[in-house]
């Protein structure tokens, strides 16, 4: 373990990540004030006492905004990985575990969900079931249960020949007991890679769909719907803007970092062998 | 099988299954799509007309063949809302997002290629790291939020480029090479930093293969090795990643259009949403998928041409 | 004397978590005009990373703290970067273990030779020249089928091919010296011996010198004239091959001697030296490396500094055995 904590891209991601998670344990114990109260006499104003990091074009405070958002983000992201992994680690598991036919169909399926642009799966569920959050959890659940199951397959691909699989296997274990016990320990850090990556995209598509007014619906505050309500005031209140960018960048960036630092480590793991 | 007749077959399934999926979807909408068209006042005849004449009487196979067969003919039915044909309504905007498209990918290779270079063969100096962060951030940035920064320094700062509108080609090259310009470039920044980090960790491994020894074993410099050699067996890859950043670059025009007001498919598809056009929707799903697995399809049939030891594998 | 490559006093080593270990330890060695001489020890005694300073392809992270190596009379440690390209492959040449992965997957054998003579022509030669050239070549390598291999990607030939490509594409400007890593050790006993058959002939037929690595002493024995014996950084005796073989001195000579298979010695056990070749980390710079491995050692073997004892082509490292008296005991029991 101590040598993912020794990963500068690691360290770095979980600041990232804890900055946003102070952010929204923050609004949970107590926010500065209602994120949708309207108070027009002072829209736009700049960061002040009352108001650290300003005020929108409703006068709504923004750092409250921003608390409620993160904790939108992030309950996104995490039921999405949740329900993206559960569903599709088992399925590259059997395909990748038992090969064959089921191999064939599995992947076939996977190759197609893969073969539509992610932002459309989620456009087209909304448009035939309307927005809510959960029709937008399950459809970019969807769009990453191809990369869950792609991954977790190569990885009992690559492990259900190996020696040490063959002797468990002569010992007389059964397969769901080499599978959950011998295989899938192997591979839990390349999928910890893809659910962080797949956390991060999560968070980049929910933004998407809330910027374009297909996501989180108003007056719910999210990072993308903030984004799209400042633009027009770029001109009187860049740093309007500025804040929720910055929330979106540094949550994913976050997330990248530590991706690419569990992959790095295991990456040198693999050539010292 | 020859390799190119198995990636031709795998691609008809391909489509077959998109096609499924999609009609399938949108057989789940709630409610009566009849009643929807005609809304509340309409009396039962006309309903039972209307559903007859878009085959909801029948059973889902027959309407899913009878769809299918008007879409290859280029029928994919009439939009609710604006009453037209909805193949006329995509070939009116798809020339906008196909240019959008183009000059998208053009830039994020043209920028991709070399700074990905550039920064494996500087791997370990100092004065790659901005390059190296800048990546990273092109990842982490939502397009949008590089659009309205792009707004705000060329359109609103330094008045140069349009913030949005789009001039047609036939109009003014120049003008519609302007007017896409700060589009695309929102698009490429992410789609640059997803080559430039793909290159990078290619030429750093295949930097480490043995025939880089055996080159400078033979008295090659180490720039003819790089261009000669590591360049070749790096880029090969890449190309496999170019559908993938094909369908994101056609997502990201989704959202793209809609910033700069750009009238092209990614535009049509929100309007179609929030007016809830099924027929539209749906067509537009298919129609782009259809072009991601056709060009995932290119690339296979690209890298069996470009790589040896594919192309004549699959010839056994 | 003629002497093609010429080391003297060579040391390299390395940073282990700030800790310099010698990888290479003084050792100093020569090959003669159109002489093959055989370098062998076990896996990492440092007879590749001596192989790779000759042409120097050591790794990044290693520093050469002593010594000279000369080819041809030339002080090579003091060339730029430009000089190494433009001698290596057309005045010296290396081959490795692995011929499988040693060749460019992308480009065709053809131009892969090719592009050694462009690289070290002084004037354009046409393209004509150039295939006759390589197809020559190929054919004194024995490849069957020459002209279906100059058009061929690596990946469509066997290994054993493969190695003849690469014997060919490191000969192809008539170099004087060939070192030579391991090139049999990847390949079928078979193939082995026929790559060792090429070898030998390109020797002969175009005097050429050439440095054989190889931890087999078994395969060493038959193909080279000398023989230098290398163990953790250190070559510890060295002779002409015959004498050498018979008439083993250093204990760790005599073991691997003893754990060559063959005839003689079925229903045997055979023998093998206890232990393992010292990680770098665990050297410790001092006395003899061979000590904690070796039947006869006493504690002088840990602390002193080994000297060279000579006596015309034989030379040995011991504290223990006397070269001199050792070899007047030999000649006497040969008598008896």
């Amino acid at each position: 373990m101590i040598r993912y904590f020794k990963n500068k891209n690691i360290v770095v991601g979980l600041i990232f990540l804890s900055l946003i998670l102070i952010l929204m344990i923050a609004g949970l114990v107590a926010l500065p004030y209602d994120p949708n109260a309207i108070d027009i006499a002072h829209k736009l104003k700049g960061a002040s006492r009352a108001h650290l990091l300003g005020t929108d074009h409703l006068g709504r405070d923004i750092l409250s905004r921003l608390m409620v958002g993160s904790r939108i983000s992030l309950s996104i992201g995490f039921w999405v990985v949740l329900l993206g992994s559960l569903i599709g680690i088992p399925l590259g598991a059997v395909a990748g575990y038992f090969g064959g036919k089921i191999d064939e169909l599995m992947m076939k399926i996977i190759d197609t969900l893969m073969s539509f642009p992610g932002i459309l799966i989620a456009l087209m569920l909304i448009a035939v079931f309307d927005v809510s959050l959960k029709i937008i959890i399950v459809a970019l659940a969807l769009i990453s249960l191809p990369k869950f199951a792609r991954i977790s397959r190569s990885g009992f691909v690559k492990y259900r020949e190996s020696a040490f699989v063959l002797s468990t296997k002569a010992r007389g274990a059964g397969n769901i007991r080499i599978m959950i016990h011998h295989i899938l320990p192997h591979i839990v850090p390349s999928l910890m890679v893809t659910a962080s990556l797949t956390f991060a995209t999560a968070v980049i598509s929910e933004a998407g769909l809330s910027y374009l007014g297909l996501g989180i619906q108003p007056p719910t505050p999210s990072f993308g719907k903030m984004v799209s309500d400042a633009q027009p005031y770029i001109f009187q209140n860049p740093t309007y803007v500025l804040i929720p960018t910055l929330a979106i960048t540094v949550l994913v960036l976050g997330f990248n970092l530590i991706g690419d630092g569990i992959q790095e480590v295991q990456e040198r793991e693999g050539q010292n062998e | 099988m020859h390799y190119y007749t198995r990636k031709l077959l795998s691609t008809l399934i391909t489509l077959f299954l998109v096609s499924v999926l999609t009609f399938s979807i949108f057989q789940l909408v709630p409610g009566d799509p009849a009643q929807m068209i005609l809304g509340v006042d309409a009396n039962p005849q006309q309903i039972e007309a209307l559903r007859s004449t878009m085959d909801l009487d029948k059973n889902p196979v027959i309407r899913y063949t009878n769809w299918v067969l008007r879409a290859v003919q280029g029928d994919f039915g009439t939009s609710y809302k604006y009453q037209r044909p909805v193949a006329a309504l995509i070939s009116s905007s798809i020339t906008i997002t196909a240019q959008l498209a183009f000059l998208s990918l053009l830039l994020s290779i043209i920028i991709g290629i070399p700074v990905g270079i550039f920064i494996a063969k500087r791997d370990k100096e100092k004065k790659v790291i901005p390059l190296s962060i800048l990546s990273q951030l092109g990842m982490a940035i939502p397009s949008f939020c590089v659009a309205i920064l792009l707004i705000d320094i060329f359109s609103i700062k330094l008045k140069i480029l349009p913030s949005l509108g789009y001039i047609a080609f036939s109009e003014s090259p120049f003008g519609c090479f302007k007017s896409l310009l700060l589009p695309s470039l929102s698009i490429a920044f992410g789609g640059a930093a997803v080559i430039i980090r793909y290159l990078r960790s290619n030429i750093v491994s295949e930097r480490r293969e043995d025939y880089v020894r055996t080159n400078r074993s033979i008295g090659l410099s180490e720039n003819q090795i790089l261009y000669k050699h590591i360049l070749r067996n790096s880029l090969i890859p890449v190309i496999t990643i170019f559908g993938i950043l094909v369908s994101e670059v056609l997502g990201g025009s989704i959202i793209i259009e809609n910033v700069f007001s750009l009238p092209g498919i990614g535009k049509l598809i929100t309007s179609s949403i929030t007016s809830r056009d099924l027929p539209l929707i749906q067509a537009l799903v298919l129609y782009l998928s259809i072009i991601v697995v056709i060009t995932n399809m290119i690339v296979d049939l690209l890298y069996g041409v470009i790589d040896p030891r594919i192309r004549i594998k699959g010839d056994d | 004397m003629n002497k093609v490559l010429e080391i003297d006093n060579f040391t390299l080593s390395f940073k282990i978590k700030d800790k310099e270990v010698k990888a290479v330890n003084d050792i100093s060695l020569y090959v003669e005009k159109g002489e093959v001489v055989g370098l062998v020890g076990e896996s990492g005694c440092g007879k590749s990373l001596t192989a790779l300073s000759i042409v120097n392809l050591q790794p990044s992270n290693s520093k050469i703290v002593d010594g000279q190596i000369e080819i041809n009379g030339e002080d090579v440690l003091s060339y730029s970067r430009e000089m190494w390209n433009d001698k290596r492959g057309k005045d010296f040449s290396i081959i490795f273990q692995e011929p499988m992965s040693a060749l460019d997957p992308l480009v065709k054998i053809g131009n892969q030779i090719k592009e050694s003579i462009v690289a070290h022509a002084d004037e354009s030669i046409n393209s004509v020249d150039l295939k006759s050239r390589i197809m020559d070549m190929l054919r004194a390598v024995e490849l069957r089928n020459p002209e279906l291999v100059y058009d061929s990607y690596p990946h469509q030939l066997s290994g054993g091919m493969r190695q003849r490509v690469l014997i060919a594409l490191s000969l192809i400007n008539n170099p004087c010296l060939l070192v030579a890593d391991e090139p049999t050790t990847a390949l079928d006993v078979t193939v082995q011996s026929q790559i060792l058959k090429i070898l030998k002939q390109m020797n002969e037929e175009l005097s050429l010198s050439v440095l054989f690595i190889s931890h087999d002493l078994g395969v060493v024995k038959n193909f080279c004239e000398r023989i230098y014996v290398m163990y953790a950084g250190l070559i510890v005796e060295s002779g002409i091959s015959s004498d050498l073989i018979e008439n083993p001195i250093h204990p760790y000579t005599k073991g691997l001697i003893d754990s060559i298979p063959s005839i003689k010695k079925r229903g045997k056990t055979l023998s093998t030296i206890k232990g393992n070749v010292p990680t770098l980390e665990r050297r410790s710079g001092m006395g003899c490396p061979f000590a904690s491995r070796c039947y006869l050692a006493k504690p002088v073997c840990y602390v002193k500094k080994l000297e060279e004892q000579r006596v015309g082509s034989r030379s040995l490292f011991c504290h223990l055995i006397n070269l001199e008296e050792e070899l007047e005991r030999i000649k006497s029991d040969a008598k008896n």
